[in-house]
């Protein structure tokens, strides 16, 4: 984080459409102001919160401006920078649940309103169907007549009364939108079940990894045992139960099995029962919760990674343990078998046997040395799945988003009605009609043209790249943000 | 195998996989789209006749109930003398009590390895203590208006009514809360007859229909099913009888509710299920099928 | 001296004059718009209307009086202590930074930062009510860490400029500063 300085720079007054059209004849790329939203981000930690970061960092890479905005976490309000001048608005609004801020589909409006005016923003990147925040992004943004995006982290059932209401909810939320984006196949199948859209709007874009923080390193492990490798949070829907029978059965099957489970969470007890009830203190250790660079070196300690996850989208843990060297066993559930290529990865189903089955198979490889090196493995897998990649592939989406008109208020309507079913097209059209009469309210009350445009950071000709005052660099508190 | 080809590389086909740049458009929709998609997997066919059975036990309670209130309306009336509802009680139980064992020819009594000197034992000691405590148990709500205790034992009964475990499987069913439900709003009733002899009576008569009575209609379901639509009819048509005698439309509208929950319930749950949309595909979050709690014994 | 007029954030005009005494000594004043006739009487107009209301409801008469006394009482507290009509900031190269806030009754109150304990002056962003703006202020040096900030100070907090007045004070005060420090 630095300090903001405002240069003696001219252009730093004109609006940032026309910055983006000198650019554009510059580098002969089209370049969008992108806004992420999300509820999750630094410093949270997960898998949606590294995909906004890394994908952010390659965008601006790229020469396109970002911008995230995210609910205030504790001290940590206001305008942040990160690296590059990536900016994060961190806004003062009440969190409900889970990292989740309460949604009632107007009081973030005046906020993000202003935030969009004054950044220019053309496209609102929204993530996670889980964040209340990024559904009331997308609200607002159609209202305001700007592109949208939803990118879809995870999968969801159908079968009981919450999933029922959360895929109402995701229907309305989508039905209007102009592209989703979802990180595997199967969430793609079910994301187009949940809102029931049209398949076609929806990418399969990966998640990535960088190959380059997950190297293997063969001298950290020790050979003289073999050692299965567990990273996850240590709850219900990642299969700790499954785990806990694994334990006791494999450990006294082989005697020279050990385990290394990374990760904190409610069935931590689970493990420590069964630790304690077959005395296997020195085989079993419970490492607690991990520091995402910390990761690395608990995996490069194994030779097997276990995963035994009951649902997953896109399992970035098997990529990262993969890159790293090691022998996959996986549960065949959700976007997992679309992951990893079949002789980098034993598919289990998810029963305690099958999964037994599995690792015996792995530790008969490693024992019979027909096992590739560590090195093959992470040469192999390195080209798989890169966050340039992906970039370069959401910028497809941003090119086809921006060339698309955005459904005026008339059309818009009757989308809801006839989208999401009668009354809940109602009540939404409802809704639309009246953040539209709340934004006309707060446009009459603070017009666009008295907002001041943002300066750009990001970018080759942002005031990040330029160091008007290379020397001076501090971070410092945004003290008058007080709401 | 029919393979969707484009242009750019005839002869590819389209892979489910991730980790291959493939020559299609991120939203490239393939013919395989959906294919793992399943319907109503877990879904079942209901017989009707079969749903109209399985009903009886909800006919059976409500009529437990109603029967229950009749009883207690005579009492209150002095049409019932308590002596008499005891005497009847008692033997009726007695027959419950030889059915009991009869109907499985002893081999549940063998199972539970119960002897019939601890069924004496503890009937002994209840009814004792029933009738020790009935002058307590007649003042113990004397301060109470009777408003609040009618009030209060309507909503006993209905809460023993819902809590009352018909043999599904949810969160909500709780054989305990639902007979201590029962139980209360008999204290409460009975403390409103004349004397502590008619609360003895009628708290001991509760006992019998809330939770000797279940018991026996367990059983008689399971062994003998005739036998139970046989003895649901009759209870349900003295229940009806008996409310006769005190209201005409209440008998009426009772007949409806009985009619409506065994006839036109099941026929509704029948035809709704042919609009059951039950999704299932990989996404759906796997379930552990294995018995996990061996290995923490 | 030179004046310009800006905007507020708020869209109100407000006008920016630039006294430059010597190459390193100037004064920045704002100057937010005057208490209006118009919504001076609107305020009172509206809190005696519903002073009358309440009256012809509850036929009391005090009712009338408390209004006429909470008018006053509050015309003198907002002047006094709430409305600023002028907000200065005085640079003197040698000495130091003062910033004086007068009210719209005349009282003064002023705050002096000496040279030694300003480490720079920046704009900075912030969340402000439902808006994001931008605001001049002041960094403090940490006396025990010569890189550290130990505290901030905004400057204009009433009449909040917007960008481009804010951008020629900060202009000014760097040359300022600048001069400082060759």
């Amino acid at each position: 984080m630095a300090c903001r300085r405002i240069g003696g720079h001219g252009h730093t007054h004109s609006p940032a459409s026309s910055i983006n059209y000198v650019k554009a004849l510059a580098t002969g790329i089209r370049t969008h102001s992108i806004c992420m939203v999300s509820d999750f981000f630094y410093p949270n930690m997960g898998g949606v919160e590294s995909h906004i970061y890394q994908l952010s960092q390659c965008l601006i890479e790229r020469g396109h401006k970002v911008i995230i905005v995210t609910h205030a976490y504790g001290n940590r309000k206001g305008i942040r920078y990160l690296a590059n001048g990536l900016k994060v608005y961190y806004l003062p609004l009440k969190v409900m649940y889970n990292q989740s801020t309460a949604t009632t589909l107007f009081h973030s409006l005046p906020l993000l309103r202003y935030i969009f005016v004054r950044e220019r923003v053309t496209i609102v990147h929204s993530h996670s169907s889980f964040s209340s925040m990024a559904h009331d992004a997308l609200f607002h943004a159609k209202t305001m007549g700007l592109q949208t995006v939803f990118t879809d982290h995870s999968l969801f059932g159908f079968a009981d009364v919450s999933s029922v209401l959360t895929n109402k909810l995701l229907t309305v939320s989508l039905c209007d939108t102009n592209h989703i984006i979802c990180v595997s196949y199967t969430s793609k199948e079910n994301t187009v079940l949940r809102a029931a859209l049209n398949p076609e709007i929806v990418s399969v874009i990966p998640n990535a990894v960088d190959p380059t923080d997950f190297t293997p390193d063969p001298s950290r492990r020790d050979d003289s045992m073999i050692t299965v490798v567990v990273v996850s949070r240590l709850v219900y829907r990642k299969g700790i139960d499954l785990l806990s029978g694994i334990i006791p059965e494999l450990c006294q099957k082989y005697p020279d099995l050990h385990f290394l489970v990374g990760g904190e969470g409610p069935k931590r007890i689970v493990l420590e029962e069964v630790r304690e009830r077959y005395q296997l203190h020195d085989r079993v250790r419970l490492l607690g919760a991990l520091e995402h660079q910390d990761v690395r070196n608990i995996l490069v300690q194994g030779h097997i990674f276990l995963n035994t996850s009951l649902t997953e989208a896109f399992c970035m843990a098997i990529v990262e343990a993969a890159s790293c060297g090691l022998q996959v066993v996986s549960t065949r559930v959700g976007g997992i078998p679309e992951v990893l290529p079949e002789n980098l990865i034993i598919l289990c189903e998810p029963s305690v046997k099958s999964l037994c089955d599995g690792l015996e198979k792995a530790v008969a490889q490693i024992r019979s040395g027909t096992l590739p090196t560590p090195e093959t493995i992470h040469n192999k897998v390195k080209t798989f799945y890169t966050w340039r990649n992906v970039a370069e592939r959401t910028e497809k989406v941003y090119d086809r988003v921006a060339d698309e008109v955005v459904l005026p208020m008339d059309k818009r309507l009757d989308r809801l009605i006839s989208h999401c079913g009668s009354v809940t097209g109602c009540i939404f059209a409802l809704f639309a009609v009246l953040s539209f009469l709340f934004l006309v309210f707060l446009r009459w009350m603070t017009p666009d043209s008295i907002i001041d445009v943002a300066v750009d950071a990001t970018g080759p000709s942002g005031a990040w790249t330029q160091q008007y005052f290379p020397s001076k660099k501090g971070s410092e508190k945004e003290e008058i943000s007080n709401c | 195998m029919v393979c969707a080809q484009v242009e750019a590389s005839p002869g590819k086909c389209w892979q489910k996989v991730l980790y291959e740049r493939q020559p299609f458009p991120d939203n490239y929709v393939d013919h395989r789209f959906l294919e793992e998609l399943r319907k109503n997997i877990y879904a079942r066919k209901y017989q009707y006749w079969a749903v109209v059975f399985e009903s009886g036990v909800v006919i059976q309670q409500l009529c437990s109930v109603c029967v229950f209130v009749v009883i207690w309306w005579y009492m209150d009336d002095g049409l019932l003398t308590p002596q008499w509802l005891f005497g009847a009680g008692l033997a009726s139980s007695l027959i419950g009590y030889v059915l009991f064992d009869v109907i499985d020819l002893g081999v549940g009594r063998k199972e539970s390895g119960r002897t019939r000197w601890a069924d004496l034992k503890s009937t002994q000691v209840f009814i004792a203590f029933t009738y020790g405590f009935s002058p307590v148990l007649k003042t113990l709500t004397e301060s109470i208006s009777t408003d609040t205790i009618y009030a209060m034992s309507v909503l006993m009964l209905l809460g023993h009514l819902i809590f009352f475990d018909y043999g599904a499987n949810a969160a909500i069913v709780s054989s305990t809360l639902s007979l201590n439900m029962a139980i209360f709003a008999s204290v409460c009733l009975a403390s409103r007859l004349p004397r502590s002899l008619h609360t003895f009576a009628m708290v001991t008569f509760a006992i019998q229909i809330f939770a000797l009575w279940p018991m026996l209609q367990k059983k008689l379901k399971a062994r003998t099913p005739c036998c139970y639509v046989g003895v649901t009819l009759l209870f349900a048509l003295s229940a009806l009888a008996g409310l006769l005698t005190i209201s005409g439309v209440a008998a009426l509208l009772f007949a409806l509710l009985l009619v409506s929950i065994s006839c036109l319930c099941p026929y509704c749950l029948i035809r709704l299920q042919l609009l059951k949309d039950n999704i299932h595909g990989p996404w759906d979050e796997a379930e552990i099928k294995d018995d996990l709690s061996r290995f923490l014994m | 001296m030179e004046e310009g007029v800006y905007r507020a954030v708020s869209g109100a005009r407000i006008a920016l004059q630039r006294r430059q005494y010597s190459a390193s000594c100037r004064e920045f004043s704002v100057r937010c718009p005057r208490l209006q006739l118009r919504s001076l009487s609107a305020v009172t107009c509206s809190v005696w209307l519903a002073a009358y209301g309440l009256f012809v409801l509850s036929q009391n008469s005090m009712v009338l009086s408390a209004a006429i006394f909470i008018t006053l009482i509050g015309l003198i507290v907002y002047l006094h202590f709430v409305k600023i009509d002028q907000e200065s900031l005085l640079v003197i190269g040698s000495l130091g930074i003062q910033m004086t806030s007068s009210y719209a009754s005349g009282k003064e109150n002023t705050t002096f930062i000496e040279m030694s304990q300003v480490k720079d002056v920046v704009i900075n962003e912030a969340i402000y009510m439902q808006k994001v703006i931008y605001y001049l202020c002041i960094l403090l040096q940490d006396p025990r860490e010569p890189h550290g900030v130990s505290e901030v100070v905004p400057l204009f907090q009433s009449s909040k400029p917007r960008l481009d007045c804010l951008v020629e004070v900060y202009r000014s005060c760097q040359e300022i500063l600048e001069q400082r420090k060759t």
